[in-house]
């Protein structure tokens, strides 16, 4: 794919991300939707909605509960996707913690965003005390458009690291290589038991 | 509707629901969903013919106040904050004081009690059965050769969540409105708990038989069904303690090589 379309794919992530908690929430920034979909324009279907049922199993037990942030997983399968199928890309079992990661990050980001739109509230009563538009509207396009462009950049970078593939996985000792293996291949197992622990059902 | 309240227009609640989308968009750790629902608030207050200064008021006080749902569940508490308005405006001006702290009252307790079921319906229940059944759905086409079975599942998973999701969001408005004051007590009248055990049950089922399925494919049944088994019981515990399980495992796969096992 070239250079253009990545940055076209980063593009759509960034702003598909504002569905997981800003805008919307259709789980369209769901791991499993967007896992299937990026490895089907990257070139590998099946490892897109591998990845993309992992994410999406293991974040079940991590809701957005009271202003609870749990891990970025919009950003972290596509990071993953990114980092696997770039060229030349690393490993699936670099690609996976790369991508959890690059998940925690943005949502260190994203409690930043929060933390700085306090002074939101004081703008919009002033605003109104004074007669004035409060521009609510506004305000929330400003705010979703900086959130876009973090995630923007953070795919940008995880874009950059696929391309530098050969060289990430030379610094990864074989040994540590062999345990990330045997950590993803136990992955599903991971997976599912995430899955019907989400459930709470006493047996 | 009592005298002087008014309808719920569908032109207005639709500029609610599409307002209400963006509830989040400006959630910050002061006020939470305020400015949010505010935002979604704004056409109820410029349809009903208050002066300009009486609707900034109105809107300022709810800017102004803490709030903080269940995204889905905050049109219920809007449609009750419209009806609650208006009936605000059609009452004597020496009584409007204490019905807006009424309201903001009914407005905190509402939207806690709705955050409490739709934290259990929507995120609880809900979003595992539709991953559990979009993951069968995505099976059954991988099993079958289909090569762009990811879509199949994706597909199956939006449509079994949103559908729920978009009824809740739009009929909400429309019932909280009608309810007003009685939001709480109606909503006591729907089997919550039972919709969210059924959902629970029936994702549960789902899963398992995905984790049957996948089990008779697998190679080393033993080891896997083991695996699946320990990480199951770690997790009945510590629900979010994949990230060490995960560590754990390659931890021992490192160990493993190091000892020439693999």
């Amino acid at each position: 794919m070239t250079g253009i379309g990545l940055g076209l794919a980063a593009a759509a992530i960034a702003v598909l991300e504002l569905d997981a908690t800003a805008a919307g929430q259709f789980m369209a920034s769901r791991p499993l939707i967007i896992g299937p979909t990026l490895g089907i324009v990257l070139g590998n279907p099946a490892l897109g909605a591998c990845l993309g049922a992992f994410y999406e199993l293991l974040g079940l037990n991590d809701p957005p509960v009271g202003g609870r942030l749990p891990l970025n997983a919009t950003v972290a399968v596509s990071s993953a996707l990114f980092l696997a199928l770039g060229t030349p890309g690393v490993p699936a079992e670099i690609a996976f913690p790369a991508g959890a990661v690059l998940g925690w990050g943005q949502r260190r980001l994203e409690e930043r965003f929060r933390a700085s739109r306090g002074r939101l509230g004081p703008l919009v009563d002033q605003r109104l005390n004074r007669g004035l538009d409060p521009g609510l509207g506004r305000l929330a396009l400003c705010e979703m458009a900086k959130q876009a462009a973090a995630t923007f950049s953070v795919m940008l970078f995880a874009l950059w690291l696929g391309s530098q593939g050969g060289k990430l996985s030379a610094w990864v000792p074989g040994r540590v290589l062999s345990g990330l293996r045997v950590g993803l291949a136990f992955l599903p197992w991971l997976a599912g038991a995430s899955l019907l622990r989400s459930f709470k059902v006493a047996l | 509707m009592p005298d002087g309240v008014r309808q719920m227009d569908a032109g207005v609640q639709g500029s609610i629901f599409k307002r209400l989308l963006l509830i989040q968009a400006c959630w910050n750790f002061d006020r939470m969903q305020s400015l949010g629902l505010a935002y979604g608030l704004e056409p109820w207050f410029k349809s009903s013919g208050l002066e300009d200064r009486e609707q900034k008021k109105a809107l300022a006080r709810h800017a102004g106040e803490y709030f903080n749902t269940q995204p889905y569940m905050a049109s219920f508490v809007a449609g009750m904050v419209c009806r609650l308005e208006d009936e605000r405006g059609h009452i004597p001006e020496a009584e409007r004081p204490a019905r807006i702290k009424r309201l903001s009252a009914l407005k905190a307790a509402a939207a806690s009690a709705l955050a409490a079921v739709g934290d259990a319906l929507f995120w609880g229940a809900l979003r595992p059965f539709s991953a559990a059944a979009a993951l069968i759905c995505g099976f059954i086409f991988w099993r079958r050769g289909a090569p762009y079975f990811g879509i199949g599942m994706a597909g199956c998973y939006l449509a079994l969540y949103n559908v729920p999701v978009l009824w809740v969001r739009w009929r909400g408005i429309d019932m909280g409105y009608r309810w007003g004051e009685r939001l709480p007590f109606e909503l006591k009248e729907y089997p919550w708990q039972a919709w969210i055990l059924r959902l629970r049950w029936a994702g549960f089922a789902l899963a398992a038989a995905l984790l049957i399925l996948a089990l008779a494919a697998a190679n080393h049944k033993a080891a896997q069904a083991a695996a699946l088994a320990a990480y199951a019981l770690v997790l009945k515990k510590w629900p979010a303690a994949w990230p060490s399980l995960y560590g754990a495992t390659c931890g021992l796969g490192f160990l493993a090589a190091l000892a020439g096992w693999a």
